[in-house]
Order: structure tokens, then C-alpha cells, then sequence
């Protein structure tokens, strides 16, 4: 980590109207559940060159990487592009480093959703877990489908079984995930 | 030999085809696949992975410790619900603290998360049933198919964990494939993600479909009568998709779209309609006429 003295920082900061290095952002980003490894990475764009994003979006994810190295906290979490990587994990395949820019991405992701910014497609996801217990609930349609294969109509899942439901919905109340993506039906 | 068989959501939801080729071709193969019941969703780790750590391990922990508690490790048909409990299952076997933490959320429930079971995908259980095992349950080799093979992501990757092949040039798919008869075409780009994950698929679909064209575009070239895949959600975005491209990018991509188990179920002689063969948006008639 290359330091800077305080006051240099502050004038930068007060010039680009941006803020480096938050401490709590960094020690976020350190501790979120992943190989990440941004102090590692010396921008030699092997993910970049390898991400399938790159092809349809600006997206470069050796740049998030430099990013999350200044501590760009507001920057990174206001990007939208931080939602378009699929987690394929190439970055994580090629970088020499062990960086995972992939897991440097997520980290942000999640801090992104701490300060309340989470898409609505996934907030509506997130719902249908709350509810059902399946990220994808099954439907009527599909109910007689099943029964056509000679399946049950209701997998044997949190579907089929209620107390089930209720210890998912009680994980998710004991770790905060329905006030995180506001609030269950 | 047995396994608690993990349904995930999209295969029990919206394929059950592929759930029923499962339970089939694994009775054909003598090994036991029991019901995990009360399994909920993995957690899906593309949306919820970038939601919120603790929850995406908890909800996991439970899934796991629920096949502790059935004595047996647990066999999974995606390769999302495989990258959700195998990474589960290896963060928390790796990180006590952690562990302490996610069973006290699990205590709540009565649960309690050990670390004495693994997770398999079911590839690789097939692959180390070995391929003399598979050849002879075959009734109808698929001669004549050529079949465009997509791994799709986290079948392989994280490849220094899973450690089942080589994410960049892997083989062990095109294996499985050939040793039913058929032909493992090669195409550009075969190894690309199909755009699903990560939660951009719902959240933007074109987006996802970009991914999609690009595989779809490429194994035309090859001239492939089908795509096989070994993940539901890589199956719905082919399968879905390529009605959904229709729509929006006014493309025409017939490409019928199937799931290893099916393929395999084929193989064996079993009958296509109860795979879930005529069940699926894209039809599978021109393949299954190919192969008669």
C-alpha cells in the first residue's frame, strides 16, 4: 500500500470531490467471505484480457481491482458494471497472482447491498426465497408437469415439507437478510 | 453405494424431465439416490453470494448439515448448487471461527453443521463410475450426433479447489459424451459462459443473452445437432433463450438443448417423453429422429 501523506490526500479529495481509502470499506473487503487479494495485483490485465463481459460491456475487471486497492468505496458502489459480471471465474483462472478479482467484486457487491443499493430484479429473487424457500418457486404448470413424469406434484423440499420454510425463514431473520433486502410479504 | 440427491430449484420447478432422467439412469447404474427432505434452494450463489455472505453460507450449512443428519454426501445435477455447497462445505470445514459462527445461526433451528460430508457433482460420480460402467448400460448408441458440449463455469471452477479438470482445455464432459457414441464437436469459444450467472440473468437478461448469441452463433458453425449441458440454469438460458433471442434480437437458433442425464437416459433406450424431451421450449425431434 503506497502512503500518502494526510494532507495531500484531504486537497486531492477536496479537488476530485472523492473520497480514498475508507478504513471500514477496506476492512470489509478484506474480511467478506472469498479468496480475495487486491493487494497482490500488479495490473497485469490477465483478467481483463480473459473476461467474456469485456465483449458486450465496459468492463474491465483489472480496473475494479485498482479501484478497491484506493479504497474508492462510493465509486465502486455506485457502478452499475459491478452487477454484469456473470462469476465465471476466468479472472480467478488466470491471474498469476491469486488475486480473484471475481471475489474482489462480490466484496463490493455486498457492501454495495449494506449501504441499500440492490437491484430490484434481485430484491424480487431474494422475496421468493423469504417466502418459498426456492429462488425459482414452483407453479401450477409445473405442478401437473411434475406429475406427468410420475414425480410428486410438490418436490420434497421446503415445498413440500413447511417446518422446513419456517427454519429457512428463521436462518434468514437470525442473520438480518430480510431488513437487508427489505423486508419479507 | 448411495447419495442424497440435491434438487436445487430449476430442475424440480421448471425441468422435472431432467429430475426424472436422473432418478432413472442412477437406478439403471445401481446406485441409490435418496430424497433430501426439507432441502431448500442451494442458496443460488450468483444472487445470493452477492447479496450477503453469512446468509448464502447458512442457508447452505443447513442443506448440509440436513445430508450429515441422512448419514450420506450429497450428489448435485448443477453446477450452481454445486459451487454453493462444495465452497460451503470447504469455507466452513477450513474456518472454525467461521463454522462457530454460521452453527450458533443454525442453532436457532436445531441445526448443526459437522463438516463430515462431502459434495459431489454428478460428472464426476459418473466419471469415476468409470466409462466401461456406463458403456454397458447402453441400448441405443448415439451414433451419427454431434453433440456441441458446454461445461459451462462451476463445474470446473474454482479449479484449485474442485479439482476435477482443467477449466481452459477440460476433457472429462466430451468423454462422458463420446462413450454414449456420440460426436463431441469442437466450436469457438466453448468454453464461455452461457451469461446466466451471477445474477444477470435476472437482472439483465438481454445482457445475458449477449453471452448466449455468442455460444449459439459458433456452434451453429460447427453444424451441432444439440447442446448438452450439466447445469439447469445453463440449460434454461439455452433453452429459454434461444426463444427469448428470437424475440428480442430476431436471431433463429434451433438448437435442441439437453442435460447430460437426459443424454444419457437416451443412451440406455429409455423412453424420450419421460426424460422430459417433448417438455422443453426448444424440441427435440429433429435429434431424436437422428438418432432412431
Amino acid at each position: 500500500m503506497i502512503k500518502v501523506e494526510k494532507e495531500s490526500l484531504e486537497n486531492l479529495e477536496k479537488i476530485v470531490n472523492i473520497q480514498f481509502n475508507i478504513p471500514q470499506f477496506m476492512s470489509d473487503l478484506h474480511r467478506s467471505v472469498g479468496d480475495q487479494k487486491p493487494g497482490y495485483c500488479h495490473q497485469c490485465a490477465k483478467c481483463t484480457s480473459g473476461c467474456p463481459a469485456t465483449l458486450f460491456v465496459e468492463f474491465q475487471p483489472h480496473e475494479i481491482v485498482s479501484m478497491a486497492r484506493l479504497g474508492l468505496r462510493d465509486q465502486l458502489v455506485n457502478l452499475k458494471i459491478i452487477w454484469n459480471c456473470t462469476t465465471c471465474m476466468r479472472c480467478k483462472e488466470v491471474c498469476p497472482e491469486d488475486v480473484s478479482p471475481v471475489d474482489v467484486i462480490r466484496g463490493i457487491r455486498r457492501t454495495a447491498v449494506k449501504m441499500g443499493q440492490v437491484l430490484d430484479a434481485h430484491k424480487a429473487a431474494a422475496n421468493l426465497l423469504l417466502t418459498t424457500g426456492h429462488l425459482v418457486p414452483i407453479n401450477e404448470k409445473f405442478m401437473a408437469l411434475r406429475e406427468k413424469f410420475g414425480l410428486a406434484p410438490l418436490p420434497p423440499t421446503t415445498h413440500m415439507f413447511p417446518n422446513a420454510l419456517k427454519e429457512v425463514k428463521e436462518i434468514m431473520s437470525a442473520t438480518g437478510f430480510d431488513k437487508l433486502i427489505g423486508g419479507a410479504k | 453405494m448411495k447419495y442424497a440427491l440435491f434438487l436445487g430449484c430449476v430442475v424440480p420447478n421448471r425441468y422435472p424431465g431432467i429430475e426424472a432422467a436422473t432418478r432413472e439412469v442412477f437406478k439403471q447404474l445401481n446406485v441409490t439416490l435418496l430424497d433430501l427432505e426439507g432441502a431448500s434452494c442451494c442458496p443460488a450463489p450468483g444472487v445470493l453470494g452477492s447479496l450477503d455472505a453469512r446468509t448464502w453460507l447458512a442457508i447452505g450449512a443447513r442443506n448440509l448439515a440436513l445430508a450429515e443428519s441422512l448419514g450420506c454426501d450429497i450428489l448435485t445435477i448443477c453446477n450452481g448448487c454445486f459451487e454453493s455447497l462444495f465452497e460451503t462445505n470447504r469455507v466452513l470445514r477450513e474456518d472454525t471461527k467461521l463454522r462457530g459462527e454460521i452453527n450458533n445461526v443454525l442453532a436457532n433451528v436445531g441445526h448443526k453443521y459437522m463438516g463430515t460430508g462431502a459434495v459431489h457433482h454428478f460428472v464426476k460420480v459418473l466419471y469415476d463410475l468409470g466409462i466401461d460402467r456406463i458403456r454397458r448400460s447402453i441400448r441405443k448408441p448415439l451414433n451419427g450426433l454431434n453433440v456441441a458440449v458446454h461445461y459451462g463455469c462451476h463445474l470446473l471452477s474454482p479449479s484449485r479447489t474442485k479439482r476435477i479438470d482443467d477449466p481452459i482445455r477440460p476433457k472429462i464432459l466430451d468423454v462422458l459424451v463420446e462413450a454414449l457414441g456420440a460426436r463431441s464437436v469442437d466450436y469457438q469459444n466453448k468454453m464461455l459462459c452461457c451469461g446466466a450467472g451471477g445474477g444477470v440473468r435476472s437482472a439483465f437478461l438481454e445482457l445475458s443473452l449477449q453471452f448466449t448469441r455468442e455460444k449459439l452463433k459458433a456452434i451453429k458453425e460447427a453444424n451441432a445437432d444439440c447442446i448438452a449441458d450439466v447445469c439447469p440454469f445453463c440449460h434454461l438460458q439455452f433453452d429459454r433463450g434461444q426463444t427469448e433471442i428470437k424475440r428480442l434480437f430476431e436471431e433463429d437458433f434451433r438448437f435442441p438443448v439437453i442435460h447430460y442425464s437426459q443424454l444419457l437416459g437416451l443412451a440406455m433406450g429409455l423412453n424420450p417423453e419421460n426424460l422430459g424431451l417433448y417438455a422443453q421450449e426448444i424440441p427435440c425431434d429433429s435429434m431424436i429422429e437422428k438418432i432412431k
